[in-house]
Parts: C-alpha cells; structure tokens; sequence
C-alpha cells in the first residue's frame, strides 16, 4: 500500500480519462432492468431492439452518422413519433426545406414542429441547447453539416467534446433528446449513443461503435420493406437482369 | 386639524441625476464633480449639489458668479418636463401608502393625511411610511390645518411635522407669523403693495381685516387669505395613477457599446415590475426607445406571448436582443414603455407535468425570437397546394385549423429542394410515374411533370422529374 499508485486504475492518466468521462467501466452497469425502467424507447426494429435490450435511449444525446438521404429519418420515425407526444419538435439548420407531406406520412403532427434556419454556428448551438433544457421541447434534430459550413468569417467547426457534454446536460435537464446528424465516421464525442448507417437495398445496416452501459454492435439489419415499400429495391427473381446492368455487360 | 402635509422637492432634477448616476457609475463621482443646475431663463443656479455649495455657490447666484466660484463645475439646464414627470413618479411611490395626493408640479406633492391616519396608526408610523418611500430625495416638509399653509411653510424651508394638539397650533401659527410676505406666491404687483404698505410677515396681513383687504387688493390676496386660514375651500384635483407605464432615463454619458445598456435599463425594468405587481398586470410587450446622437432613435421591441411581470424575465429576453443589435450612433436616453399588458393569469399549470423544466412553451419561443428575430423560428403548415414547391406553408407563428387538401397519394420526399437541380447521377428508378400538372395561372408557371423514385449507387434515395422535354432534375431526397 506503500506504492504510489496502489492499483492501476488509480494511475493519473487513467483518473483524468475518467474525468473526462472517457471510460466505461463493465463494474458500472446496471443490473439488466426492463427497457422502460432503463429509458429505453423501442424504435419498432426488432432486431435493433433487441439487440439494444429495449430500444433507444429516452433522452441524451444520439448520434447518426450517415450519409444524406439514406434512410436516417424514416429510420427514426417511430421514435419520433412516440417520443414527442405533446411537446415539440425543434429542427435545427436543416440541409434542405423540410416537406410538410413527407412529415405527415411519418405520422407526426408538424404543429409540433418548430423550425429554426439561417442561423449562424453559435446560434445554432445555443438554440439547440436552450430548447432541450426549456423541458418544451421532445426532441431537437441538428445537422452538423450546417454547422461545419455556415457563417462567413466564422471558423466552420464540428461539435467537439465539451459542447457534445453541455448538449447532452441540457437534455437530462430538460428531459429531452439531441439528435445530431453527422457525418459517416465523424468522431466520436461524448453521446448515449453512436450509431453508423449504411444503405442496404432493402433498408440499413445499423453498427454501433459506443453507447453507454453496453458493448459495440455490428451489423444490425433495419427492414423498411414494411413502412416504406416505395422505398426498397424489390426482390427481383434470378433470372432477370436488370436493363442498365445488362447494356454495362453487353459494353 | 392638521389634514395636509405638504412635501417640496426642491432639487428633484439633480436627485434624479444623482440616483442614475450612482448606478452606472462608480460611487465615488460625487466627491469630485461639482454640478449645477441653471435656469436658463432667468440664467441662475437653481439646484446645486453639496460639493459646488463647498465651494461658496449658492442658489440664486448667476451663472458666470458661479463660474468664477469653481471653474470646474458641470453646469445642467434646468428642465421642468423633467421635473413634472419625476414628480409623477414620487407619486407613484406614494400612492401605495397614501391615497390622496395632489400635484403641484413642478416640485410638490401635497397629501391629505387625516383620513390616512387611521390606517397608519398615528402621525409617527404615517410619517415614518412616507419617508421610507421617497428613499434618498432631497425634500421640505410641513403640515398645516390647509393646503396653503402647508405649502407655505414647505417651500420656505422647514422640515416639520407637528402633532396635533393645542402645542402644534401654537408652533404652526407662529412659524407662519414669522413668514415674509414677499414669499407668498402671489402675482408681484400685490407683493409690491404689501411692501409699500409696511406688511413685511404674514402676522401683520393675517390681523388685518378681511373687508380692508377686499377694499385695498385684488380678489388674488382675500382669495388666497381665505384659503390660508382655511376659510375657503381649496380646489384640488386628486392624483389618479396612470395606466401606461413610461419611465425615461437621461444617460450621463453616452452609451455607445450595446452591452452596456442592460445596466442602465436594468433599474427601469425593476420599475417596471414594481408598477405591474402593484396592478396586478403583466406586460405582453414592452418598447424601449434609445434617443441616440445625430441619428433616428431606435426602439427594441420585447414580447412574451404569455404575459410577464418579472424583471429578471425581461432582462433575459432585453440581453438576447441586445446581443444582436448594432447601435449606429451613442445612446443619450432610454424609455422603457409599456402599453400592452393583462391581467395576470392563473400560475402555470404545469406543476403535475411529467416533463421537467423551468419555461413554458412561450417562453421558451420569446427567448428564441428575441435572440434570433421572428423571421428565423418558423412553424410548418401544410398548405393548400398540390404542387411540391407550394406545398409548405411555413409561418411564424403557431397556426391552427387551416383549409388543408388531402394528402397526396403518391409519397413525397423529407427534403424538398427550393429548386430543382439537374440531374447528374446515374440512378435506378423504382417508382412511379407520377404526373403532377398545374396549368398555370396566376404568377406560378405551368408544370407538367412525371415523378419517379429512384436510387443512386450510393444508397441515396431521390426524387425525379421528367419534364415534357424529356429533361431530367432531382427535386427532393427521402432521408
């Protein structure tokens, strides 16, 4: 007991990543609870579901990182829907204007939904901020691409450690959820959790490098045959060849 | 009986000056300045604080007297408006304490005080109330059996307040009898003949009879005679409080550094709050109008849809404006107004709310708008049109129960762009088509286009159109 450092994890540099919070210790997770008891949202994947023990967390900070447009709001539609109840929805410097029809299909109310646009790096951050900690807001939805692009003169920066931190406080205070769409293989930063899409033709394929209180997934398939028939590359039978594909060939 | 007290605020400007000094400032200004206020019409010191007093200035002196006392004095106009509102003001701090108050601008207030008593549980407790409002003001006092006695004696400088009682009326007639008569406010030609007849102190005009006097003077001295000595009745016009709030606030230096005005203003807000709580209102708006050098002022609209009497509430939103607002030229007065207020509605109702947090819904939006402006914070319509490009109705305020068509049958993407873009990347279409055709009319042109769904090789989802030219644009992607 004489020795500095009686155990390993009383190493300075181990105390100080646990300061920042860059550790999760296996010690430290709860007892397996029911998804409700736990703050877990199903997102009506089965498989995802399932393989989070539940669903998504109810409130925090969620990160999507993903290309544009292949899937990453229908693939939280549910969650949305289920999530914002009467509160409202903030929409924070989307990549393009939003459709009201498209909305509606996805089953939420866009009374519900406040937009804000045009605004600078700052201002977004601290719009983000103060909707989730004002407790009148379900969920706030922010594309960081905005921010790495926006302002004149202003550095365009991504979100770093410390906001992600202060973001994800506003949301326990308020109760809600900051939804960062990011990205893919954005850093990562300090969330509840981090989840990679990528476009399969009948859907996404969901990885989950970190979340909190439990290991990294890989792999998870999401099926939008059932919602989004439209959406989806039909099974085609073997013997067909699609045109394009055929005159590629033929060249 | 003494029912009226007078009060004379002889140096309500430079006390006015003094209070908003001592706030947006460092305290220790006063010992170094010396400041006068001059009338300019008869070019004398008129007010004059301790420090230029020291240094031999006294009231009445003329400007370049004054000068030639202290060359280092900061010399004020002397300006009666100012004073009037300032005494309305007073007032205002008074009338929650007593209820009949009479204006006598620029620089008195008179008080009947008999039917106050009562409440107050005697003079000493009444008295005590009073000085307890007016704080740190510079004033004379006196009471009297009427109006004009007690005037009298407060504007000659006597700082008293008597019991009633066989001792008080002695004191109080002898201290009347001991005023000059060329103090009386009373027109010069009257004073000039008083003189002319050897009347120096008011005990000498008070045992003359009243029928020499009506022979002798004009009905200006049997009048105010008979008022003096309570013979008469006096008119007056009670005070009755104002409804809008307007308070102005005359900068000592120019402001020229938007960040700097929240603490000027911060103490006009806090009046503000006192002026709601005390009527039970809340303001929905309030307007705060900078009179800036050499340029048009400029007014600062704050809103908060639900209602509120905080000041900590209005300073929050007055910061997130002041941190966008470019001030073109100094700040020389700010008025903070109100006109726009409510009764105050029940407490929030919110105490059972699962969700947790500190703001309501509206104020959460002000917060928003007063950092951002409305144009930016946006609600989402759907609107009456079946063309993609009208399709939204984007309003800034919360809309209900709008004409909406039925949803469209074909499915439509998340995001719209505002313009189509030609299409450049090699796509597979899966969907469609779907012929969206509008003949146009009015100032929208003529559309006729098929849609398709379709998917590129990166997995991204778009939107398409073909047009009757066989052009192709992307016009939307479903995220």
């Amino acid at each position: 007991m004489n020795s500095k450092h009686s155990s390993p994890l009383q190493s300075p540099l181990l105390q100080k990543l646990q300061r920042q919070r860059q550790i999760w210790r296996a010690s430290e997770q709860a007892p397996e609870l029911s998804g409700a008891a736990q703050g877990l949202e199903p997102c009506q994947h089965p498989e995802l579901d399932h393989a989070l023990g539940g669903g998504l967390p109810k409130q925090g900070l969620l990160l999507i990182n993903s290309d544009f447009a292949l899937g990453e709001l229908r693939f939280l539609q549910h969650y949305l829907r289920k999530r914002m109840q009467d509160r409202l929805l903030a929409i924070i410097a989307p990549p393009y204007e939003l459709s009201s029809d498209a909305l509606i299909a996805m089953g939420l109310n866009v009374q519900q939904l406040l937009l804000i646009h045009n605004t600078e790096r700052d201002e977004s951050l601290w719009s983000a901020e103060q909707c989730l900690q004002s407790g009148r807001c379900a969920m706030v939805l922010l594309w960081e691409e905005a921010l790495t692009h926006a302002g004149q003169g202003r550095i365009p920066r991504s979100i770093n450690m410390a906001e992600s931190k202060r973001l994800k406080l506003a949301a326990e205070k308020g109760s809600s959820t900051m939804i960062v769409f990011r990205k893919p293989a954005s850093p990562n930063l300090a969330a509840d959790i981090n989840m990679e899409l990528e476009a399969k033709p009948r859907g996404l394929c969901v990885h989950i490098p970190k979340r909190q209180r439990g290991w990294p997934l890989r792999n998870i398939s999401v099926d939008f045959s059932h919602d989004w028939p439209e959406l989806c590359v039909p099974k085609r039978p073997q013997n067909v060849i699609p045109l394009q594909a055929y005159q590629k060939q033929a060249r | 009986m003494m029912r009226w007290l007078y009060l004379h605020f002889h140096q309500l400007q430079l006390d006015h000056l003094y209070q908003e000094e001592a706030f947006h400032t460092s305290e220790d200004i006063n010992d170094t300045e010396a400041i006068i206020i001059v009338d300019g019409q008869g070019n004398e010191v008129c007010q004059a604080c301790p420090s230029a007093q020291q240094h031999g200035i006294r009231l009445g002196m003329g400007l370049a007297a004054a000068i030639a006392m202290h060359s280092k004095l900061q010399v004020l106009d002397y300006r009666p408006l100012l004073e009037r509102e300032l005494l309305q003001q007073v007032a205002e701090q008074l009338y929650p304490v007593t209820a009949n108050l009479v204006l006598q601008p620029p620089q008195g207030l008179l008080l009947e005080i008999h039917s106050m008593l009562r409440y107050h549980q005697g003079l000493e407790n009444y008295w005590q109330q009073i000085r307890k409002q007016l704080g740190s003001l510079n004033y004379f006092y006196a009471n009297a059996h009427s109006p004009w006695a007690a005037q009298l004696l407060a504007c000659n400088g006597y700082r008293q307040v008597l019991q009633d009682g066989p001792e008080g009326q002695q004191t109080l007639q002898q201290n009347l009898e001991h005023i000059p008569c060329s103090r009386l406010p009373l027109k010069k030609s009257t004073l000039d003949r008083l003189e002319s007849l050897g009347i120096h102190h008011l005990d000498r005009l008070r045992k003359l009879p009243l029928q020499e006097i009506s022979r002798r003077f004009d009905e200006e001295l049997l009048l105010y005679i008979g008022r003096l000595n309570n013979e008469l009745r006096t008119p007056l016009a009670y005070y009755q409080p104002r409804e809008v709030f307007e308070r102005q606030l005359q900068l000592f230096y120019e402001i020229d550094d938007s960040e700097n005005l929240q603490k000027p203003i911060k103490p006009l807000l806090l009046q503000l709050q006192h002026f709601l709580q005390q009527r039970d209102l809340q303001a929905r708006r309030i307007d705060i109008h900078l009179k800036l050098r050499e340029a048009a002022p400029l007014t600062l609209n704050l809103h908060a849809s639900q209602g509120e009497e905080k000041a900590e509430r209005w300073q929050a939103l007055l910061a997130l404006r002041l941190e966008r607002l470019q001030l073109p030229a100094p700040v020389e007065a700010i008025t903070v107004s109100c006109e726009q207020h409510q009764r105050r509605g029940q407490e929030h109702a919110e105490l059972f709310s699962q969700h947790q947090g500190q703001l309501s819904q509206e104020q959460l939006l002000d917060s928003l708008q007063a950092r951002l402006g409305k144009q930016r914070i946006r609600f989402l319509q759907p609107a009456n049109s079946h063309i993609p490009e009208h399709s939204n109705h984007v309003s800034s305020q919360e809309e209900q129960h709008r004409d909406q068509l039925p949803p469209p049958e074909g499915l439509r993407p998340s995001f719209l762009l505002s313009a189509p873009q030609p299409l450049k990347d090699d796509v597979l279409l899966f969907y469609g088509p779907e012929r969206i055709q509008y003949p146009g009319w009015e100032n929208h042109t003529a559309v006729e286009r098929d849609y398709f769904i379709a998917r590129n090789s990166q997995g991204r989802w778009l939107w398409l159109f073909k047009t009757p030219a066989k052009h192709w644009y992307v016009h939307g992607y479903f995220a």
